[in-house]
Order: structure tokens, then C-alpha cells, then sequence
């Protein structure tokens, strides 16, 4: 119980912040490099534990013990992004410059604003009918 | 009269009486005979006996043949074959304790089997009849306890499992500590060897102990070791009386094999006596603070009733809905068991962070960890911690939890105090809350009451919609969402009778609870108590047992790390043709524990790409469907697309409904 308090109380932080700092859509005419830093920065998603609080497609998580927020596809700003990997507010793990640079953290970026906006709830009509 | 075990396990009939009947001549004659010709156990005996009248079975030293027996006796089993002791009895010690379980309403004893209680196994099975209790075979002690703990959470009343004496208890004893900290009644029966003269070597004497409850006397209620069978029947009556006494929790009653398996003399049984069992009423709370809370509860702005370990029976959710809709406040269920209507618009359970910081009263039913609910702890170096809650705010605590709390396991939670902290079972004190605030509420407050429902209301519907948006994010992905899994089931199971069995406060189940209506006693069958990885399957399965007997389906959304702990439990519904759906939450690997390990490598700067490493089920996959196959159990799997689902759900209910298990196994996402 604890831990899901802990974990709620870090989501509306976290929430809180994405909804007063969130960024523009991304460009969907990325550039060749662009796509090359996305690839790079799913990589990383995937081997540096992003995945396991966020989910593969950073699209969050819940549960009683840990789970992070949605971190895509809308993404908060490049430098909130950037300072929240960087001093975390509350759950989520600090990734210093040692293990995670700053180029580092602009491939995830650019790979979390590559992902494609999921169904919206209305669509779905297994949602819709419950 | 005394009774005591000779040679080959005879009992011999000691003490003042020395009327000979058929049998005790035959006695006497076996072991003369033995003495005259071997020179052995019994030569001493009879040697013993004539020093202080007690059979000894075993020798001291070697002594002249003392016959008891007249010699022309004894020339007559010359002539024919030599008898030997008696091989069989009539009326063993094991079956008055079949007839004293019949009298507690016991339907199912749940068990490994273990030669310390086989001869109370044998008399349920034969002179029982094998029903009420049903004997039900377990692979691990572990399955035994918390398929009873899974079984009371649906049936609401005890089911007893038995364990071997000290390899079993060790097995049992994790479960058993989910039992206690989560407040539910279990009766374990546990065999033990007492007398080291009648132990068989090697194996009974690892199996025997001074003292069986002693490792798990921490986390039981209350436990004996009764050594005659008058003892026996009121120690059980007792121990259930006192498992489901308020506060609930496990008891544990050893029975020595030797008052299993020695005969019970006729004289004897006509003076047992099995008392009646009376079950304790609830405690109910003090008067005057119940008027003191409730006039608080009225005078409130920013109320919230927090309902943790609160509903006990189906009174409870119509109870705490008359009393939320007095006052209109908002309710928040933590889900530890079927509190609240999630439809009903005051259920607020998910802004439960927002309504405890803005409140300035609080009501916490049955709180397990109050300190826990009004405050923060952060995770990080130092652990510093923050009150939540205003320095006005008042708090009233309702509850029994004060009432059992031992020293050394630490499942009482931080110390806090509530302002008002009533003692009393909050279901059985609610009529009279609801009475005190009916009494203490003007008009002019209804009024303010009306106007905090409208806001209530809708907050209660973007909820709603803010739950939806939040499922629809991972509608299509590969790993299977969770959230689709969650509707896929809906889908196929909404028009029936349903109940969500196993483990409920992980992942796997979190969707269903935020997007089905759990609205029955049943819908859901609460917390494990203590955390204690390992409880999900087996509590499914003593759920399913439960829901079974009523006609209900069994639905098990299970983690993949908790699967492993003891899937033989599979088997078992299987064996016992228990029907249950159960989907796996496949996430291959200790999600949590991997996320533990990120924490602690980007707190230490380093290699933050390992965590994987100790937390993976990876290399070789598991494949949950082969394993369930392989134990009797219908199953499809992995799944990976979640297009995928709806038939393969379609086709598992279809043998769930039966009457079997059935297992879907989903590759899902981590979280």
C-alpha cells in the first residue's frame, strides 16, 4: 500500500509537469538523421531499463509495487525531459551524466516522439461498450 | 486405565484393572511366546511390568524369562502357527477427530500427505467417507494454506489444511504469514511423533519436534499440541472459534500419531464430549466516540472515508453506501477487499492521493497502515518522509487491527495515531455510525451534502474517461497490453456470474479492477497480506474452489514470477476438476524486483544496463501453456498478438464452464 501511494503521489507530480510543459507534436518529416538518433535511442530504451517502468512504447504502466507514467508519444519539452532524467522528482532513478549522456538522452527523445499516437478511447469500441 | 505402546506397536493395557479379556490373553500369550523363544523386548517387559506395572518396550538388560502366561498356554501355541499381535484395531484415536471435524463445518482439508497424520488421513477418507471435509491433494504445503486462505476470502468461512510435522510447517509457514498479516482464518492440522520411544528411525525422528509450532507461533493466532483426545476436541473447537474471533488469523492444533493411531477404548469414547462451537459476535465501538466522529463527519467540508480491510460480509458494501450518501463523501476502496460500488459515483478511489492531501477529516475503516495513508516516504537516499495531510486535519480510525499485534514480524505498520481511534469491527459498528450521523446532520448541511454529490459525480465520470484514454494507449501493441487483455476477458465474461480470484494488487489484475464494475462481495478477493510471493496461483485455485460450490466462474489474472513458486497447485484443480480460468501476465522476469535493481545501479552511477541480470525468467522462456498441459490442464500459448485473444478466450471458457482449469499464457508488457 505504501508503494502505491508512493507511486500515486509521484504520477500526479510527474502529470502535473507534463501537462503545464508539454511539448509541440513531433515533425513527422524527420530528417534521415533523426531517424538514425531514434533507432539509436530505442536501443537504448530497451537496454537501459527505460521499458521496465514505462513500457515498451513508453506508453506507462500501473500496478501496486512500481510502475512510471505515459512518456509518449506526447513528450514533455527537450530540457524538462532532460532535467527530469537528470534530478527526478521522486521514483523515477537518477541517470547521471556517468552512465547516460546528453546526446544519449536525445536519441530516447527522438525515438519517443517517433512513436506513432495510439487509437484515441472512442475507437475502440471494446472501451467504448463497457 | 493407562495405554501404552509395546513392542511392534501393540498397545498394552496397563494399570489396576487385570480382568482378562480375549484379547489381552492373546497379548500375553504373543509376547510370552516371544520370550521364550527369542529372549528378546518381551522377556524384559514382562520383567518391567512385574518391577512397577508399566510396559517398557524397550530392554534394559537381559533378565529370566518372566512368563505371565499359564504354561499349558503356552504348550498349546506349540502346536499350532505362532499368533502374532494384534494387526489391526477397530476404532482408532484418528476417527473421533474425523467426528469432532465434522462438527466445525469443515468442507475441505487441503494436503501434502505426510506419514504424521496418515492415520487421521486414512480415517477421513474411509471412516469420513472422504466428505466434509473433502481430502484435497496438494503438491506443497505452501498450495495447502493459501488455497485455504483464497477459499475463505469467497466462502467466508474456514477450510483446513493439514501439514507433516516440521518439513511441512517449514514448507506452509510463508503462507501461513499471508494468512495472518491479511487477517484470515485458516485451521492447519499438523502431525508430530511425540513419544521418542515410538518413533521409527531414521525418518520420523527428523519429522518429530519438541515444540511444532514454534516457527510459525509468530504469525498464528493461537496453536496446541493436545495429548488426549478430550484434548484434541476442545482445542479444535477452540481454535476455530478463536481463528474467526475479530481480528481473523491462523491457529495451528499438532496431533501426536500416537493418539491418532492408538485404538480408542469403548469405555473411554463414552466419556468423550465434543463441546458445541459458538462464534464470538463482532466487537462493536464505544458509543460516545461514534457520536464524537460523527459529528465531525457532518461539520466536514473536504470529508473522506478511506475503507481498507473493512467488508466482512455482503452487509458491508450497502452499509458503508448508506453512510458515504448521508453526508456525500467520497470513498476511497484500496482494494485490500470488496469495499465500495466502483460505479458509484462516490467511489474516488483514484484520486486518492488528491482527496487525503485536501481533506480535513478522515475516516479509515479497518485501517492496516494508517501512518501509510497520511503520509510520503520517498525512495530515495534517506528515505525522508512528509505528512500528506493538514495539521487540521481530524482522523478517526475504526477498527480491530489494535487488537492482535505481536513484536517480531513487523506487519503492524508505522505508528500513528488518529485523533479519535475507535476499537470495534467497523462493518458491526456501522448501523450504529449511520444512526449517530443521521442524528448530528441539520438541513442545512444536507443542503452543502447535495452540492458536494453534483461535484462528486463528475469527477467520478472523468475518471472514468481519463481510465479509458489511458487503456486505449497500448491498445495495439505487441507485447499485449495488459489494459487489452483486461477487455478482451470482459468481453467474453460480462454477461456471466464472475469473481477475480488470486492475487489482486500487482499488475496483472490492476486493469481489471480499474475497468470492470466490481460491485459484488465477490468481484474480487482483496490483498495477500503480507506480500509474500507465491500466494496468486494458490489462492486462485481455493477461490475457484469456493466459487465452484456456487456456481460462479473463476477468473485469474497471474504473474509469471508468482507461477513458479508452486505450479503444482495446477494439478491439483485439475485432480479436483476445480474450474478457473487463469491468463497469464507474462512479463518473463521479477518486474519489480528488476526495477529495484535499476533504482539501486543508477543510484550507485553504474552499469545501469544490467538489471536484468537475477530478475529475468529469460533464455530459456518459460512456456506457461506446455507446463499446464503437462499437468492436465487445458492451454494456448504464448500469445503475442493481442488480435489473437478473443478466441483463444473464447475456447478456454468454454472448458472452464465444463468444469475444468483452463490456462491462456500472454506475453505481455512489463507493466
Amino acid at each position: 500500500m505504501l508503494t502505491r501511494h508512493r507511486h500515486l503521489c509521484s504520477l500526479v507530480l510527474i502529470l502535473s509537469v507534463s501537462a503545464t510543459l508539454r511539448a509541440e507534436q513531433p515533425n513527422h518529416a524527420e530528417t534521415a538523421s533523426t531517424a538514425s538518433s531514434a533507432d539509436a535511442g530505442k536501443r537504448l530504451f530497451n537496454s537501459i531499463g527505460c521499458w521496465a517502468c514505462h513500457g515498451f512504447n513508453g506508453q506507462g504502466g500501473i500496478g501496486g509495487g512500481m510502475a512510471g507514467p505515459q512518456i509518449a508519444p506526447d513528450v514533455l519539452p527537450r530540457d524538462t525531459f532532460l532535467h527530469i532524467l537528470r534530478r527526478p522528482l521522486d521514483h523515477m532513478p537518477p541517470y547521471g551524466e556517468k552512465v547516460l549522456t546528453d546526446s544519449q538522452i536525445d536519441d530516447i527523445y527522438a525515438y519517443l516522439r517517433s512513436l506513432p499516437a495510439p487509437l484515441p478511447a472512442k475507437d475502440i469500441p471494446l472501451l467504448m461498450k463497457h | 486405565m493407562r495405554w501404552r505402546r509395546g513392542s511392534g506397536g501393540v498397545p498394552l493395557k496397563t494399570g489396576p484393572s487385570r480382568r482378562v479379556s480375549r484379547r489381552g490373553f492373546l497379548e500375553r500369550t504373543v509376547f510370552a511366546g516371544a520370550a521364550l523363544g527369542l529372549g528378546g523386548p518381551a522377556e524384559t517387559l514382562a520383567q518391567d511390568k512385574a518391577v512397577d506395572g508399566v510396559a517398557h518396550s524397550q530392554p534394559s538388560h537381559p533378565k529370566a524369562p518372566a512368563s505371565a502366561v499359564p504354561a499349558p498356554d503356552l504348550a498349546a501355541e506349540r502346536e499350532v502357527p505362532p499368533a502374532v499381535p494384534p494387526l489391526t484395531i477397530n476404532r482408532p484415536g484418528s476417527d473421533f477427530m474425523v467426528d469432532v471435524l465434522k462438527t466445525l463445518d469443515i468442507d475441505y482439508v487441503a494436503a501434502n500427505p505426510g506419514s504424521t497424520f496418515r492415520g487421521l488421513q486414512e480415517s477421513l477418507i474411509n471412516y469420513g467417507r472422504n466428505a466434509r471435509p473433502e481430502f484435497l491433494t496438494c503438491c506443497h504445503e505452501e498450495s495447502s494454506v493459501a488455497m485455504a486462505h483464497g477459499y475463505f476470502k469467497i466462502a467466508g468461512k474456514p477450510m483446513a489444511a493439514m501439514v507433516h510435522g516440521t518439513v511441512g510447517v517449514q514448507h506452509a509457514s510463508m503462507a501461513i504469514y499471508n494468512a495472518y498479516a491479511d487477517r484470515i482464518p485458516v485451521l492447519i492440522i499438523s502431525g508430530n511423533a511425540l513419544d521418542a520411544n515410538t518413533r521409527r528411525v531414521p525418518v520420523e525422528w527428523d519429522h518429530s519436534v519438541q515444540d511444532n509450532a514454534a516457527i510459525v507461533r509468530d504469525y498464528t493466532k493461537w496453536d496446541d499440541t493436545p495429548v488426549s483426545l478430550q484434548h484434541f476436541a476442545e482445542s479444535m473447537v477452540r481454535a476455530v472459534r478463536l481463528a474467526t474471533a475479530l481480528p481473523s488469523a491462523p491457529v495451528m492444533i499438532t496431533v501426536d500419531m500416537d493418539l491418532q493411531e492408538n485404538e480408542l477404548p469403548r469405555a473411554e469414547e463414552s466419556l468423550l464430549r465434543i463441546p458445541k462451537l459458538v462464534y464470538d459476535t463482532p466487537p462493536q465501538g464505544e458509543e460516545g466516540a461514534l457520536k464524537e466522529a460523527a459529528k465531525w463527519l457532518v461539520a466536514s467540508e473536504r470529508p473522506v472515508i478511506i475503507a481498507d480491510r473493512y467488508a466482512r460480509t455482503e452487509q458491508a458494501i450497502p452499509l458503508l453506501a448508506e453512510l458515504a450518501e448521508l453526508v456525500q463523501a467520497p470513498v476511497i476502496d484500496t482494494g485490500n477487499r470488496v469495499n465500495f460500488l466502483s460505479s458509484h459515483p462516490l467511489n474516488q478511489s483514484a484520486r486518492r492521493a488528491e482527496l487525503i492531501a485536501t481533506a480535513d477529516f478522515i475516516l479509515a475503516l479497518e485501517p492496516v497502515d494508517l501512518w501509510g495513508m497520511t503520509h510520503r516516504i520517498r525512495d530515495v537516499i534517506g528515505k525522508p518522509w512528509t505528512s500528506i495531510v493538514g495539521a487540521q486535519t481530524k482522523i478517526v480510525s475504526l477498527g480491530t487491527g489494535e487488537l492482535l499485534i505481536k513484536a517480531n514480524y513487523q506487519d503492524f505498520q508505522r505508528y500513528s495515531s488518529a485523533d479519535i481511534a475507535i476499537t470495534g469491527d467497523p462493518e458491526a459498528t456501522m448501523p450504529a455510525l449511520i444512526d449517530a450521523v443521521r442524528r448530528a446532520a441539520s438541513t442545512g448541511r444536507k443542503r452543502k451534502f447535495e452540492e458536494r454529490r453534483q461535484k462528486l459525480e463528475r469527477d467520478h465520470q472523468d475518471m472514468a474517461t481519463r481510465t479509458r484514454e489511458a487503456a486505449a494507449v497500448g491498445w495495439t501493441l505487441s507485447p499485449v497490453h495488459p489494459a487489452r487483455v483486461a477487455m478482451e476477458v470482459w468481453e467474453q465474461v460480462k454477461h456471466k456470474d464472475w469473481s477475480v480470484v488470486g492475487s489482486q494488487v500487482s499488475s496483472p489484475s490492476a486493469w481489471a479492477h480499474r475497468l470492470w464494475p466490481m460491485d459484488k462481495p465477490y468481484s474480487h478477493t482483496g490483498g495477500d497480506g503480507a506480500s509474500g510471493v507465491g500466494y496468486g496461483l494458490p489462492s486462485a485455485v481455493g477461490s475457484a474452489l469456493a466459487n465452484r460450490d456456487r456456481g460462479r466462474l473463476s477468473i485469474n489474472f497471474q504473474s509469471d514470477g508468482d507461477f513458479m513458486y508452486a505450479p503444482g497447485v495446477l494439478w491439483t484443480a485439475a485432480h479436483h476438476r476445480i474450474p478457473l480460468l487463469t491468463v497469464m501476465f507474462n512479463n518473463r522476469g521479477y518486474h519489480q524486483e528488476l526495477m529495484h535493481l535499476q533504482v539501486m545501479a543508477n543510484r550507485h552511477n553504474r552499469d545501469i544496463d544490467r538489471a536484468g541480470i537475477g530478475t529475468s525468467l529469460l533464455d530459456p522462456n518459460l512456456d506457461f501453456a506446455k507446463i499446464a498441459r503437462g499437468m492436465g490442464v487445458y492451454a494456448e500459448g504464448p500469445i503475442t498478438d493481442p488480435d489473437d485473444l478473443r478466441e483463444a478466450i473464447q475456447r478456454a471458457l468454454a472448458v472452464v464452464e465444463r468444469g475444468a482449469p483452463a490456462l491462456i499464457d500472454v506475453i505481455s508488457q512489463p507493466r
